[in-house]
């Protein structure tokens, strides 16, 4: 197992330079000068030259490119992401400020994508063809095509504007501070409600569809013939037998949302203008800020990566069938 | 269906018309096509649908912000322009971003993945590890750095929609390739000495064709998306070209004073996603062999 581990990640070493090299490529490939995103356009005439060439040094942009790539590459290892040309703050601190943000919205999603769209999964599978498997099947398909970022808006202007029951954005009340610790949870639950609940059901369509496919797959298998012949009860043939082998796949899914966890949901932290990882993303692009770019790129990258691993990893530890050389045991 | 001779069986009937006819029975799947169909024909017949011209500014103090009427159908927006016009030429741009962006990705997918599973060894080797580090980025992210850094234009954002999302099509056909080049047919074609070019574009390509296809539609209706959700981070097409996503992203502005103008681009995009993915289903059932076994064996 720590072997299988071990072995994974170091293949993970060759993939991540990889992909660092790609990022770095393409943000150097982009036209302008990244002087003119530090100095505001307006002012850089303005500025003494020598001020620039200073400013450039500091940053070690006078170097050629493969030094400026080798210096990247070196700092990155040793987890240093340089400094924000807009915030002129290092990038790190940044990134740690909005994580808690991005984490409160996306756990509370992720969860409520696995209790909903599992549960309905089942409920659907186990009615093949009736009418509450249409609906939720239509249903959930229906919601899965709709863009977020557009419900999102629909739910801001139904519930928030002409019901006043939500907040239209943001993460607390203006007289946040003047409350009391238990009125400031509920504010920030209050807050959380519809961001959480256009991601979770979004997430949550997908996995009731990918769920009812699997269950009836299982369904169809020879060992839940034999458990229905041994006369079990409906009731444990599924779940006793059935979903415990359906979920297996679904381990896999919720694996790969790792970069989903801490990369965050740019259209939607944009619609609620929600201060986590995917606004600082959109804004530093907008403002063309490549340390924050280049580190956050490389962020989500890294967790696709590991989302990954986790996925192959859980995925062995849930299935007996599978050995960790990759040998199925049958 | 008035099948009660097995379909699959009758000879002098070929896997398209099969198809088809498998195809024809789903009445949602039918529906979503001509839905598709008659939004295409909609946008390509803009100028002459359109009531008013999509750009056009009169007096903006008085046709401003007006509501949904007969006069104009999805309402004005805050210059006063008429929003069922800027709908239809929205769809124009929409549209096709979608469906180019969709061809870039499978053709590239196809050819990239093909090669790849027909000469296998170190070619297949190298060309893979490349689409593991391509997906190993978030996909939507990937092209929000993209266009966001070289500001794109339409042809360009086509391109970059389609040049980050052909790995699942290449993975696709190389799988396919793979396990159809040790067919017999593939074997036979090499005996009487068909070059190895032959062998794929005339027997491998054909082949894989049917899972491309349901990759192709379910695609069409991701790049719309993509394509809206980039419009309306701001970064995608931008104004004053309408495209849906920017529509909708001036719609959130105007959202207390104007409903409409988020809502009506939203509702068209919901709907050609939807019925995408309806096809998708449709073309995934009609094709798929290991349904034909199950319902007609």
């Amino acid at each position: 197992m720590w072997r299988y581990i071990a072995k994974r990640l170091l293949q993970a070493i060759p993939l991540l330079l990889g992909i660092a090299t790609i990022t770095f490529i393409v943000v150097h490939l982009a036209p302008g000068d990244p002087m003119d995103v530090y100095l505001e356009e307006r002012y850089r005439r303005e500025v003494d030259p020598q001020v620039i060439e200073l400013i450039r040094r500091r940053y070690g942009l006078d170097q050629p490119l493969h030094v400026q790539y080798v210096r990247w590459i070196g700092n990155l290892a040793q987890g240093d992401l340089g400094e924000s040309f807009r915030y002129r703050r290092p990038v790190a601190g940044l990134i740690a400020e909005r994580i808690p943000y991005t984490l409160q919205l996306t756990v509370l999603a992720l969860l409520s994508d696995v209790l909903l769209g599992i549960a309905l999964g089942i409920f659907a599978a186990v009615r093949q063809y009736s009418t509450a498997d249409k609906v939720v099947t239509i249903g959930s398909l229906i919601i899965y095509s709709i863009p977020g970022f557009w419900l999102a808006l629909m739910l801001v202007l139904v519930f928030s504007v002409n019901l006043g029951w939500f907040p239209t954005s943001q993460t607390r009340s203006l007289d946040y501070d003047l409350l009391s610790t238990g009125e400031q949870v509920l504010d920030r639950l209050w807050h959380l409600v519809l961001p959480v609940f256009v991601l979770g059901i979004a997430s949550a369509a997908g996995t009731a569809r990918y769920m009812r496919n699997r269950l009836l797959e299982v369904l169809s298998e020879e060992y839940v013939l034999a458990a229905r012949a041994r006369g079990l009860k409906e009731r444990a043939v599924i779940f006793g037998h059935a979903v415990r082998n359906a979920l297996i796949p679904i381990v896999t899914l919720y694996g790969l949302s790792l970069p989903f966890l801490l990369g965050g949901a740019v259209l939607i932290e944009r619609v609620f203008a929600w201060p986590g990882m995917g606004l600082l993303s959109v804004e530093a692009i907008g403002a063309r800020d490549y340390p924050i770019i280049l580190a956050t790129t490389m962020i989500a990258a890294v967790l696709v990566v590991l989302g990954n691993l986790l996925a192959d990893i859980t995925y062995a530890i849930v299935d007996p069938r599978i050995s960790y050389d990759g040998r199925k045991r049958a | 269906m008035a099948g009660s001779e097995p379909e699959g069986a009758r000879p002098g009937r070929s896997p398209i018309t099969i198809a088809w006819r498998r195809f024809r029975a789903n009445r949602l799947a039918v529906a979503a096509l001509y839905i598709i169909g008659l939004l295409y024909v909609l946008a390509i017949l803009a100028p002459v649908i359109a009531p008013y011209d999509p750009s056009a500014i009169e007096n903006v103090l008085t046709t401003r912000y007006q509501p949904p009427s007969w006069e104009h159908l999805f309402g004005t927006d805050d210059f006063g322009r008429d929003l069922f016009s800027r709908a239809l030429y929205g769809a124009r741009v929409s549209l096709s971003v979608g469906l180019l962006a969709m061809v870039v990705a499978v053709v590239f997918g196809t050819i990239y993945g093909a090669v790849a599973g027909y000469f296998g060894g170190i070619i297949d080797n190298l060309l893979m590890r490349l689409v593991d580090v391509i997906i190993a980025f978030p996909t939507f992210f990937l092209m929000l750095m993209l266009v966001g850094i070289f500001e794109a234009n339409i042809v360009f954002l086509v391109l970059i929609l389609g040049l980050t999302s052909w790995t699942s099509t290449a993975r696709l056909v190389r799988g396919e390739i793979l396990s159809l080049k040790e067919r017999e047919f593939v074997e036979g074609s090499r005996a009487i000495g068909l070059p190895g070019h032959l062998i794929v574009l005339r027997h491998l390509i054909p082949n894989a064709l049917a899972s491309v296809l349901v990759t192709a539609a379910l695609m069409v209706g991701g790049m719309i998306g993509a394509e809206a959700g980039l419009s309306f981070l701001g970064i995608g097409i931008r104004p004053p070209t309408p495209s849906w996503g920017n529509m909708v992203s001036a719609g959130q502005d105007a959202l207390l004073v104007a409903w409409w103008i988020a809502f009506f681009p939203g509702c068209l995009l919901a709907t050609t996603i939807l019925c995408f993915n309806l096809l998708a289903d449709g073309l995934r059932d009609a094709l798929d062999p290991k349904t034909l076994t199950r319902k007609y064996v």
